[in-house]
């Protein structure tokens, strides 16, 4: 259980490994999920986990975890065979979780979600021991080198702070493998410089670390070493000095890829979209202008909760507006409902897409035609032959990974339902599309998919607004950029003028210069 | 390092095979319990499996199996309707006392009544949508109403109501087949319709999936939701109807506990209270179930007590089940 974290278990020469499999296998239904996975983690190194969505890094992780059983296949932990039927089997022997969706309590407090399964037993039987809570909370965060008032609340933490409290929770009780599920998707370039200390520290003293990300280039200042799955195949296991970011993509997809932001050809046209003086219900979105044109594409930069959600949340009718116009066409529009965004041709696609973006237990063929169902009805009556025909021919251009157009959408990989969210206002052919954060969790194929997509979008005439808290995509493919900070924006900087460190001295609230 | 769960990888695919095995029996688990209760139904008595008693065993759930529908279409929004019940009973007080106390023409009370069950719906769906309060209470809080109103409408007492026009929706025929039945058919080939086929029925499932995501795929989720309700009450009223129909007698304290009897059959169906799952010819075997239960055990003189008895364990049966086929 707890690891003794000597310098001793680190052996340079001769690795030791500390876990592995053989011939893990599973299949969900009629989709192999995992085939023969062959892995080994070493003690006290940073393993990374590549591949593209669906190619079944969560579920392998998810059956080291004891969540899912293997159909085969062996797992051996310090050179023991061990069986791990149950999520608490797994902890027993000290592997830590931390999935790709957080699992705090909200209404709890900091000190009591870091604590949770493991309360220190108070003095009266079943009672908690609630200062022995608070110390070992504080010792952890301290550990951590973390400054989070342990009785906060967790719903009113940032989504860089609920990530440290996840880290914090799985290192409760020392474990020696700590597993990452893409935890860097929400997080800017400082949080993750943050987070990429403590791996390193804690790798250092021992840990066996698994770090799953979509983002290739923050492998190179992490990881030890790099496996790629392909189509629930291992393609291979290559130490990082000996890997370029063109061999694993390469690996990853099989294929070269083409340049990653497609080169833009397009004029913009005429104004679309003008947003003036728009301020939310709230304050989290003040007084802000901007201005989208035919066939461009904007993008708004910001820190994590800068207001841009509130702001796209605004457009779309979600969030009701205490001043400001929006127009379209030159036209005023009122958005008092997100029915009235769609109708006049505004489509979004919501930061989170478990929460917002899809209904769990309807298939990919309901999800990706929720919002253009009215468009396949007449006198409300669904023509099914047309909507099927449509909704199949998306998800075959998006490339969306399905087992059938009625599988439930919960089943389909992160990147996969992100795809299907944005093909479902692509099927409503909306004139103005809002992205919240679209590449989030999204593989590196797909992401080229995505840009290549908005691009196509672009040329029949539709703006683009997308929001991003990652720079280089929002250089590579903006035409103008603006920046929030706290509610309020600056810009446009055109993609020429726009630098960036411009753009994160905006973002970070140091205007004039 | 750790002495627990190290017990050696073995069998893991044996395990797996007898896992799938029992996933199957547990689908199968509800057609079984049918089976089982037919045969035994059948067996023990000679009327069981007559025309007439299968005719009788629609008549008997028509009550439930047209509130059914509604319920169905109500818990896959993600609600529930506990006022049904008694929007029945106060519909019956309202046709009684117009007809026989006050003369009005029985088409008169018959409009009346289904707009005043119409009416309730709305009401529900008011208080739902425009100050977010959980279903479960409203309909509760709305269900003691009602009754009460019944209670004070009729001063209590029960009404016998002599109009074959009203009558006709309780003990008339056609083609030999008894209206209720005939109501409740093509309420579940309507409802199956348009749960399926239409723009209503495929955004109420959304809307009871996940409300935000229906709401930022521009759904406008309370129109559904009032939807949703409105039909309830007006489904509620037309089973009042039915029911007055059947007994010829307006009774303000008719029907009391119906709703859960409702919920059980479309639980059994398989619908979640969740929200966003369920479907309705699952309500109608839920119904169907409910009903052989009942005539079965009637037929074979199983005392009352025991009778309901047996219904709470044939729900947590049926719900114990279903968590089982998630896992
Ligand atoms: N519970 C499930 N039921 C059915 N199919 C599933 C289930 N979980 C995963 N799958 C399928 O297994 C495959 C692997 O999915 P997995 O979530 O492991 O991918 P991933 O590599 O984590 O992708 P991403 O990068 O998008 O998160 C996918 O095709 C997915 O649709
Ligand atoms: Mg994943």
């Amino acid at each position: 259980m707890p690891v003794s974290y000597h310098g001793e278990e680190m052996c340079p020469v001769d690795p030791v490994i500390r876990l592995s499999t053989a011939r893990i296998s599973k299949a969900f239904g009629a989709t192999q999920a995992l085939n023969q996975i062959d892995f080994d983690l070493r003690v006290g190194e940073i393993h990374a986990l590549l591949g593209e969505n669906g190619a079944g890094k969560s579920t392998f992780i998810k059956i080291l975890a004891g969540d899912y059983s293997a159909d085969q296949g062996e797992i051996t932990y310090d050179g023991k065979p061990v069986r791990l039927q149950s999520p608490s089997d797994s902890r027993n022997l000290g592997i830590r979780v931390i999935y790709q969706e957080f699992n705090l309590v909200p209404t709890m407090s900091v000190a009591e979600n870091i604590c949770l399964g493991s309360y220190p037993p108070g003095r009266l039987p079943a009672t908690i021991n609630i200062t022995e809570m608070k110390r070992l909370a504080q010792e952890v965060l301290g550990r951590l080198g973390e400054e989070i008032p342990i009785q906060t609340l967790v719903r009113n933490l940032t989504v860089a702070q609920q990530q440290v409290v996840e880290i914090a929770k799985a290192l409760l009780c020392q474990p020696t493998v700590l597993i990452m599920d893409e935890p860097t998707s929400a997080l800017n370039d400082q949080e993750t410089e943050h987070l990429f200390a403590l791996l390193r520290s804690l790798r250092d003293r021992g840990v066996s670390i698994i770090y799953i990300s979509h983002r290739i280039d923050e492998l190179f200042k992490l990881a030890n070493r790099v496996t790629v799955l392909r189509d629930g195949v291992t393609v291979g296991t290559v130490d990082i000095g000996a890997a370029t970011r063109a061999t694993l993509v390469q690996m990853m997809v099989g294929r070269e890829l083409a340049e990653m932001y497609p080169k833009r050809s397009i004029a913009p046209g005429q104004v679309l979209l003008e947003v003036k003086g728009l301020s939310a219900a709230g304050n989290k979105v003040r007084d802000v202008s901007f201005q989208v044109r035919r066939g461009e594409i904007v993008a708004i930069f910001g820190l994590l909760g800068a207001g841009q959600s509130e702001l796209a949340r605004t457009l779309f009718g979600a969030i009701p507006a205490a001043s400001g116009h929006v127009l379209l066409d030159g036209q005023p529009i009122t958005l008092h409902s997100t029915t009235a965004a769609r109708a006049a041709g505004i489509g979004l696609v919501p930061e989170d897409r478990k929460t917002g973006g899809l209904v769990g237990q309807l298939g990919v063929k309901a999800n990706l035609t929720l919002a253009a169902l009215p468009r396949y009805a007449r006198c409300g009556m669904v023509r099914t032959g047309l909507e099927m025909r449509e909704a199949t021919e998306w998800a075959d251009r998006l490339n969306v990974k399905r087992a059938s157009m009625s599988q439930p959408i919960r089943f389909l990989s992160g990147g996969n339902q992100q795809k299907v969210v944005i093909a479902r206002w692509l099927a409503n052919q909306s004139r103005v599309l809002v992205l919240d954060q679209p590449t989030r969790g999204v593989d590196v194929g797909a992401k080229v998919e995505i840009y290549r997509l908005l691009e196509d979008l672009c040329e029949q005439g539709v703006g683009v607004v997308i929001i991003s808290i990652e720079m280089p995509e929002v250089l590579g493919i903006a035409d103008h950029i603006y920046v929030m900070c706290q509610g309020r924006m600056v810009g446009p900087y055109s993609r020429t003028e726009a630098t960036k460190h411009k753009l994160m001295s905006c973002a970070v609230g140091i205007e004039g210069e | 390092m750790s002495s627990m769960g190290t017990a050696p990888a073995a069998g893991i695919s044996q395990a797996v095979a007898s896992k799938k095995l029992g996933r199957r029996l547990l689908d199968a688990g509800l057609l079984i319990f049918a089976a089982v209760v037919m045969i035994t139904f059948s067996l023990t008595s000679k009327y069981f499996l007559t025309p007439g008693n299968w005719i009788n065993i629609l008549l008997s759930v028509s009550i439930i199996g047209i509130i059914g529908v509604a319920m169905t279409l109500v818990i896959v929004s993600g609600g529930i309707d506990l006022s049904a019940a008694s929007t029945m009973a106060l519909v019956g007080s309202i046709q009684g006392v117009m007809v026989m106390k006050q003369g009005h023409p029985w088409w008169v009370a018959l409009l009346v009544s289904l707009a005043v069950g119409l009416i309730i719906g709305l009401f529900n769906a008011l208080v739902v949508t425009r100050l977010k309060i959980a279903p479960f209470i409203v309909t509760l809080a709305m269900s003691n109403i009602v009754r009460g109103a019944a209670y004070i409408y009729t001063t209590g007492n029960a009404i016998f109501l002599q109009s074959p026009r009203l009558e006709w929706f309780g003990v008339g025929r056609v083609l030999g087949i008894p209206v209720p039945v005939l109501l409740m058919l093509g309420a579940y080939l309507g409802m199956w319709a348009a749960l399926r086929y239409t723009v209503f029925g495929r955004y109420v499932y959304a809307v009871g999936g996940n409300p935000v995501a229906a709401r930022l795929a521009g759904i406008n989720t309370d129109r559904y939701l009032t939807g949703v309700f409105a039909f309830s009450g007006l489904a509620a009223a037309v089973a009042g109807t039915v029911l007055t129909g059947l007994t010829a007698t307006a009774m303000p304290s008719v029907g009391v506990g119906y709703e859960l009897d409702v919920v059980t059959a479309v639980l059994l169906g398989g619908a979640s209270l969740r929200g966003g799952e369920g479907s309705i010819w699952g309500t109608l075997f839920g119904v169907m179930i409910i009903g052989v239960l009942n005539n079965g055990m009637a037929l074979l003189s199983v005392p009352p007590f025991w009778q309901i008895l047996a219904k709470g364990v044939l729900l947590l049966g049926a719900v114990s089940l279903d968590a089982l086929r998630k896992r």
